[in-house]
């Protein structure tokens, strides 16, 4: 049980908030500046015209950092999630990379959402 | 060797992880920042001797970190900087590449930051183990080296003794090859010589003639000539020394040996393929051979030797020049030629039988080479000409004889290689090949023609004359050119003498045009304005003609010219340009055959005018001529000078000012700096040269780009004046704060072309001004923001709030704090409302702001909420947690606390508003019976506000402290002062004391310090122990301050407490004495006489960290205060006692009797031991006349009488009742507080025993009267005492 409801809220939903506080230094605060901050990260939305326009290549270069921010910030779900994904990409799959777009996307908009909400 | 490498840098697109790994290292080392493959290179650039370690990630756009590694690598900054790769790259492939790629470790993100530390840490170590590690290496070879190089000697310099030449000889050869060397590695580089394989080839010279060891004695030292079978076995000392240099393989260097090998072979080969032992030809021998060769031939002819003497220097190379002995490369001779005068120099220093010093070092090499490196000889270039011209080509220095026939296509000048002095030689020539009719012409006139060449400084002079030619078997033309070479210096006569072969041609040419075109020209000079001016080129520039112009030029006419000087034109230079003239001429002549030249004229009038010269060189007659015209530029320098002043004046002042200007191109984009950004960062701007570049790569810190960019943009736009503020790196690795300010210029059309900034160091400043601000903005006790500071924050906030988003203000208050205030003290409630408002701050977000607003009061706002519940929710947390704090400690008040909220925008849109709506809410909290939490509500609050108005507010309410006051503890200090007030026994009365004190406050131990006198060691002197409690006051005797660190009295604040809740917070020191006796917590006082540390009083809780209420204070502060009267009495006395019993046995063991009498009524004050021992009924208070006398009045002759108005008297006195004689001393003293008289008697009955028998001893009262001296008191009665009787006088 931490002093953040936010991130209360974000171990509730699955989240490895102990791993990414470790990193962060066990200062909560350091960790909910970038925790808000993710919210404004334009990386996840340069996938998916990546993947329409065909461009393996940009789409892995994009997913490729979203995994790591993920990771860093223990976002469980979606990082794996996008290691699939970006496993497809790398291979140059598009068909493949296509299809598993929709789980990221989906466990991507539930920690925005969360994010948002303020940990509620 | 390295600096200190403290610097880390971290390069990854991703702000977020810098922004991680920033802050695991931030503590030990600078970070430096890199967003990019290209800033980062350029950061490796600048701090590549500062660097420990570079944290590489791997994905990053436009060069990644694969492309960063190559280039590192190629760049060879990997031997210096190790890189780690950080990356989220799992695959086995892009470990391997990375370890391929020369990367030192690789680790994986996401990444536990306590890893990373460690493996940067050992990393870092590594790498400076391995570069101290070369350094090691290296001064290890070195030596090895120097210790090879003895040895060598020292096995050469026995083979030489053996045969007959004495040591120096090695060390000459060794000597000439390393200068000749050096001569060979600047000016042919073909053979591709550097410092260290001439040191190699140097040391491995000294072993040529190391097969002479094979060569039997006879031959070798033969003093005459030998045979061709002695000689062939001479020769085979090249073969036998490779057979036995080849069995040193072993020694290890093996390019040593080889050139050890190489000179031992081959250094008797000839240049044309008939020398020893293989007949190498040319280039093939090895150029350490020849040298060597060279070296050798050179020294055998200047040294005496078995089969002849030593020859002069000067014969010794015009034979080896001319090929007398041994046959060498033409490139080597004219090195050679170039360092003839060090050989020479040498070859005298070091000559047998001579020796400078024991080591091994020729004196300043320096001298040397830098000579030879001036003399660039182009050799190459210039045989090719002489191969071009295929004519004869003779060099001769006149100065040091010696003369040389470089290149010959035909045996017809061979005289000239005849051997001697140049003149012998020169003669020889002329006698034999040249044409009988021109004999006389060119000999008679050698003398007089070079003399007048050098003399006159002419550079070029020609003379025709026929020479015999063999293949024909007849005379042909030559015309003789004498060249002068090394102008620079007017006393060295260096020349060469070239002959062409001009056919018919006669020498004579003037033909009619000729004449023609001289008249012509001559016109046209005339005509021309301006100077025009024809001149030798000569030392003095002699003018043969002159125009008209120059009269009006100079203001002189011709015969003035002529007789002031001599037409000379250097001689009308201004003094000051004369020389740079003329050496002007010399230079611009060298690479063409025209000149241009400014100078100085003074006029007749004495004006100063500015020349502009511009000439070109004609030949005729065999000498050259410069043609030139002179144009008056004196206008056009002025305006250049004031020019150049001008601009000097802005270096000037860009230069005095600290900040750094610069200039921006626009359309160029190029940005140059003065030089105070190098004085300032410690590097040169080398990102910074434009604006496209500082976008991508510079030493900006990458999170303030933006404003940067900023700045750039309004001034691109237009705009006359834009400032921004950013952080720059510095050379050590810091980023300083900078403030940079900028104004446009515009082009005609209003357009922006530059501009011209500065930049300020606002470093210092800005931490400062930050410090401050935070200062003013912060609560002292708590940390939290005060009042004005949150007022500041919740108006910034709701002023750029957004629509849809709730702010919650929080006003919370904490219950009955007064109480405890009052109950436990100010201390203790310092220390609680610091617990609360940490627990508040774990309870909230980073970005709500938290605040203390009164002195119980706190206020916490929460910003952008989505809903209420978020707020109520945190109310209700804070208000249970609140309830757990302290528990069990505060069993007497327990603590809870009442919180008011008000929300934005509902309840108000200002500050004002929300805080009273929220103020409001708390007051029905409260009267809601506190411990729980209230949110405004308009419908019916409102109006209840104003009906209650007076008492609504719950703030504001003063924190008084009751007058109750200490009831209990003030009969419990009463009941102290009486004990110790009454007490018989002062320190029976301080122990019980603290038994009660101790049993009172139920503490472990109760407790007095006393210092000595010095206030350097303290003594437990009291000390009451709870039941169960270890004494501790055996161990705690004279404890030096020194062993508590020394600073024990500062534990005690101004009022003289020393509150110690938790002795874990205090030093070492004095944990170390505290902790063996089991002591959690303590309470002192300290007791003082005159303001001065004397010891204290304490307690002791060993159960566990005691939180000391006020109530004890008081009642400790009064006891210790009480104790400290009382005790330090106790101890005065004492002391007086002491001192006191002192003085008594020093009186009673003086061999006096002294007793202190009262001067009126001569009472006895005091009586000493002796006197005692003789008068034991005398007593004090007893009268001295009767007590000594048995008199009932004093006596008459009394030293003692009158003693307040006369003198001190000594008396000698009977005493017949004792029977002794005493001298008697009366003093005036004080005693006890009053005026006294001391009186001592010393023992002299010994002395007068003689005189005593002359003396009848009187009766009482008459009788005759004795002398003065024997009078005798008269005895009184005295008290019947036997044993006095028994003295034996007494009638």
């Amino acid at each position: 049980m931490s002093n953040s409801r936010l991130i209360d809220a974000l171990t509730e939903l699955g989240a490895d908030t102990e791993g990414a506080l470790r990193r962060f230094m066990n200062n909560e605060a350091f960790y909910e500046r970038f925790l808000l901050k993710f919210m404004d990260d334009k990386t996840f939305d340069a996938i998916a015209p990546a993947l329409e326009a065909g461009d393996a290549e940009g789409g892995f270069m994009a997913a490729h950092t979203l995994k790591g921010i993920a990771g860093n910030l223990g976002f469980t779900a979606l990082y794996e999630a996008v290691c699939v994904l970006v496993e497809f990409l790398r291979a140059g799959d598009l068909d493949g990379a296509r299809a598993s777009y929709a789980p990221a996307e989906a466990a991507y908009r539930a920690v925005t959402a969360l994010l948002a909400g303020g940990g509620n | 060797m390295s600096g200190k490498r403290n610097v880390i840098l971290i390069v990854d697109d991703m702000e977020i992880n810098r922004a991680i790994l920033r802050g695991v290292l931030e503590d030990e080392y600078h970070i430096l920042e890199a967003e990019n493959g290209e800033q980062a290179m350029l950061l490796v650039e600048q701090y590549r001797s500062a660097i420990a370690v570079m944290l590489l990630d791997v994905v990053m756009p436009v060069k990644n970190g694969y492309e960063v590694l190559k280039e590192m690598s190629a760049r060879g900054f990997l031997d210096q900087i190790p890189v780690v790769m950080v990356t989220a790259e799992g695959s086995a492939e892009s470990e391997v590449r990375a370890f391929d790629l020369g990367a030192s470790d690789i680790v994986m993100k996401p990444f536990e930051p306590h890893v990373i530390r460690r493996r940067v840490q050992n990393i870092i170590e590594l790498n400076l183990h391995k570069l101290h590690l070369e350094d090691l290496v290296e001064e290890q070879a070195q030596s090895l080296r120097e210790s090879n190089e003895i040895i060598t000697d020292a096995l050469s310099s026995v083979i030489e003794y053996r045969s007959m030449e004495s040591g120096q000889h090695i060390l000459r050869i060794r000597m000439f090859t390393k200068i000749l060397l050096h001569d060979v590695a600047c000016n042919c580089r073909e053979y591709g010589l550097d410092e260290r394989k001439i040191e190699s080839i140097t040391r491995a010279a000294a072993m040529h003639d190391v097969g002479k060891i094979a060569i039997p004695d006879s031959i070798l030292n033969k003093p005459g000539r030998l045979t061709d079978g002695e000689f062939e076995i001479m020769k085979t000392h090249t073969t036998k020394g490779c057979a036995m240099l080849d069995g040193l393989s072993r020694l290890g260097d093996q390019e040593y040996l080889r050139y050890a090998y190489n000179i031992c072979r081959y250094h008797h080969e000839r240049w044309d393929g008939r020398g020893y032992p293989d007949k190498l030809k040319g280039d093939n021998i090895p150029i350490c051979a020849q040298v060597a060769g060279i070296a050798d031939c050179y020294d055998a002819l200047t040294t005496d030797r078995v089969y002849k003497k030593a020859y002069s220097h000067e014969k010794a190379m015009n034979m080896i020049l001319n090929g007398e002995c041994g046959a060498f490369s033409p490139k080597l001779l004219e090195c050679l030629k170039n360092v003839g005068e060090q050989f020479r120099v040498l070859a005298r220093e070091y000559a047998d039988g001579r020796s400078p010093s024991a080591d091994f070092q020729p004196r300043p090499e320096a001298e040397f080479l830098h000579e030879v490196d001036t003399a660039q000889l182009t050799q190459t270039k210039y045989f090719t000409v002489l191969r071009y011209l295929n004519v004869p080509v003779l060099e001769v220095d006149l100065d040091a004889d010696i003369y040389h026939m470089v290149y010959a296509p035909n045996d017809d000048f061979d005289q000239l290689r005849s051997g001697g002095s140049f003149r012998q030689c020169f003669h020889a020539f002329v006698q034999s090949s040249v044409h009988p009719d021109d004999r006389r012409r060119v000999e008679e006139t050698m003398e007089n023609y070079l003399g007048t060449f050098f003399e006159e400084g002419l550079m070029k002079r020609s003379r025709e004359y026929r020479v015999f030619r063999r293949s024909t078997g007849d005379y042909h033309w030559y015309r003789a050119t004498l060249l002068r070479i090394d102008t620079e210096d007017p006393h060295r006569h260096r020349a060469m003498m070239i002959w062409r072969d001009i056919g018919g041609e006669l020498s004579l040419r003037r033909s009619e045009d000729g004449e023609k075109t001289e008249q012509g020209v001559v016109a046209l000079a005339r005509n021309i304005p301006g100077g025009i001016v024809q001149c030798r080129n000569d030392s003095q520039l002699t003018m043969v003609r002159a125009g008209a112009g120059l009269t009006a030029m100079f203001g002189y006419n011709e015969e003035e010219i002529a007789q002031r000087f001599q037409n000379r034109l250097l001689a009308m230079l201004h003094p000051d340009d004369r020389a740079q003239a003329a050496a002007q001429v010399r230079e611009q002549l060298q690479a063409g055959n025209a000149v241009e030249l400014e100078y100085r004229v003074r006029r007749k009038d004495g004006s100063t005018v500015w020349v502009l010269d511009k000439g070109q060189v004609v030949e005729e007659d065999g000498d050259e001529y410069l043609y030139c015209v002179l144009v008056d530029v004196t206008r056009d320098k002025r305006a250049r000078e004031e020019l150049r002043l001008s601009l000097e004046r802005h270096q000037i002042i860009m230069d005095q000012t600290d900040d750094i200007i610069f200039e921006w191109d626009m359309l160029t984009d190029q940005i140059s700096y003065s030089q105070n950004w190098e004085k300032k960062f410690g590097y040169p701007p080398a990102g910074e040269r434009s604006a496209m570049g500082m976008a991508s790569s510079s030493h900006i810190y990458p999170d303030d780009r933006p404003a940067l960019e900023e700045l750039i943009d309004k001034l691109a736009a237009g705009t006359s004046y834009a400032q921004a503020e950013y952080r720059i790196a510095a050379a050590d690795g810091r980023y300083l704060w900078c403030r940079t300010r900028a104004s446009a210029q515009y082009d005609e059309n209003g357009r922006p072309i530059k501009a011209v900034g500065v930049i300020l160091d606002v470093d210092s400043e800005k931490s400062r001004t930050r410090a401050l601000q935070a200062k003013a903005e912060m609560d002292a006790l708590t940390g939290l923001c005060n009042k004005a500071a949150m007022h500041r924050r919740v108006e910034q906030y709701l002023e750029q709030r957004e629509s849809g988003e709730i702010g919650a203000m929080l006003i919370l208050d904490v219950d009955n704090f007064k109480l405890i205030n009052d109950s436990y003290g100010h201390m203790f409630g310092d220390a609680v409302l610091t617990q609360i408002s940490d627990r508040i701050r774990e309870l909230f977000r980073g970005g709500d702001i938290i605040g203390r607003i009164g002195g119980d009061e706190f206020m916490v706002f929460l910003p952008r909420l989505p809903n209420r519940e978020v707020a109520e929710n945190r109310a209700g947390l804070l208000v249970e947690s609140f309830r757990e704090l302290f528990e069990g400690e505060l069993d007497k008040c327990p603590l809870s606390c009442s919180i008011g909220i008000a929300y934005a925008p509902e309840d108000g849109l200002c500050y004002q508003d929300l805080f009273q709506r929220a103020d409001r809410a708390l007051y029905q909290a409260k009267s809601q019976g506190k411990n729980c939490f209230v949110a405004y509500d308009g419908r019916w609050m409102d109006q209840s506000f104003e009906d209650l108005a007076p008492a609504g507010s719950a703030l504001g309410a003063r924190i008084d402290s009751d007058e109750r006051g200490a009831t209990k503890t003030s009969g419990f200090i009463q009941y102290v002062f009486q004990i110790l007030y009454r007490a018989g026994n002062v320190e029976e009365a301080v122990e019980s004391i603290l038994e009660m004190a101790g049993r009172q406050f139920d503490v472990s131990r109760a407790y007095i310090f006393e210092n000595d006198g010095e206030n350097r060691h303290s003594t437990n002197t009291f000390e009451w122990c709870n039941t169960g409690i270890e004494p501790q006051i055996d161990k705690l005797q004279s404890v030096s301050f020194e062993d508590l660190g020394g600073g024990y009295m500062e534990n005690f604040n101004e009022n003289g407490i020393f509150y110690c809740p938790d002795i874990s917070e205090l030093p070492q020191a004095q944990q170390d004495i505290l902790v063996p006796q089991g002591i959690k917590s303590m309470l002192q006082c300290a007791i003082r006489d005159n303001g001065r540390f004397r010891g204290w009083v304490g307690f002791d809780e060993n159960g566990e960290n005691r939180l000391w209420t006020k109530d004890q204070i008081d009642a400790l502060t009064f006891v210790a205060e009480l104790l400290s009267v009382f005790l330090l009495k106790m101890r005065a006395q004492e002391k007086t006692e002491t001192a006191a019993q002192g003085l008594l046995m020093a009186l009673d063991n003086q061999n006096s009797w002294i007793y202190v009498v009262d001067p009126d009524t001569y009472e006895m004050l005091f009586i000493n031991a002796k006197t005692r021992a003789i008068a034991p009924e005398a007593e004090v208070g007893m009268c001295c006349y009767r007590a000594f006398f048995g008199r009932s009045g004093p006596c008459e002759q009394c030293p003692a009488r009158n003693i307040r108005t006369s003198v001190n008297r000594t008396m000698e006195i009977y005493n017949r009742i004792l029977n002794v004689w005493s001298s008697a001393d009366a003093a005036l003293i004080r005693w006890e507080g009053r005026e006294a008289c001391l009186l001592t008697c010393h023992d002299i009955t010994c002395y007068k025993k003689s005189r005593l028998e002359e003396c009848p001893p009187g009766g009482r009262g008459g009788g005759p009267r004795p002398r003065f001296l024997d009078w005798a008191f008269r005895v009184c009665a005295i008290r019947a005492n036997p044993s006095s009787i028994q003295k034996g006088f007494v009638s």
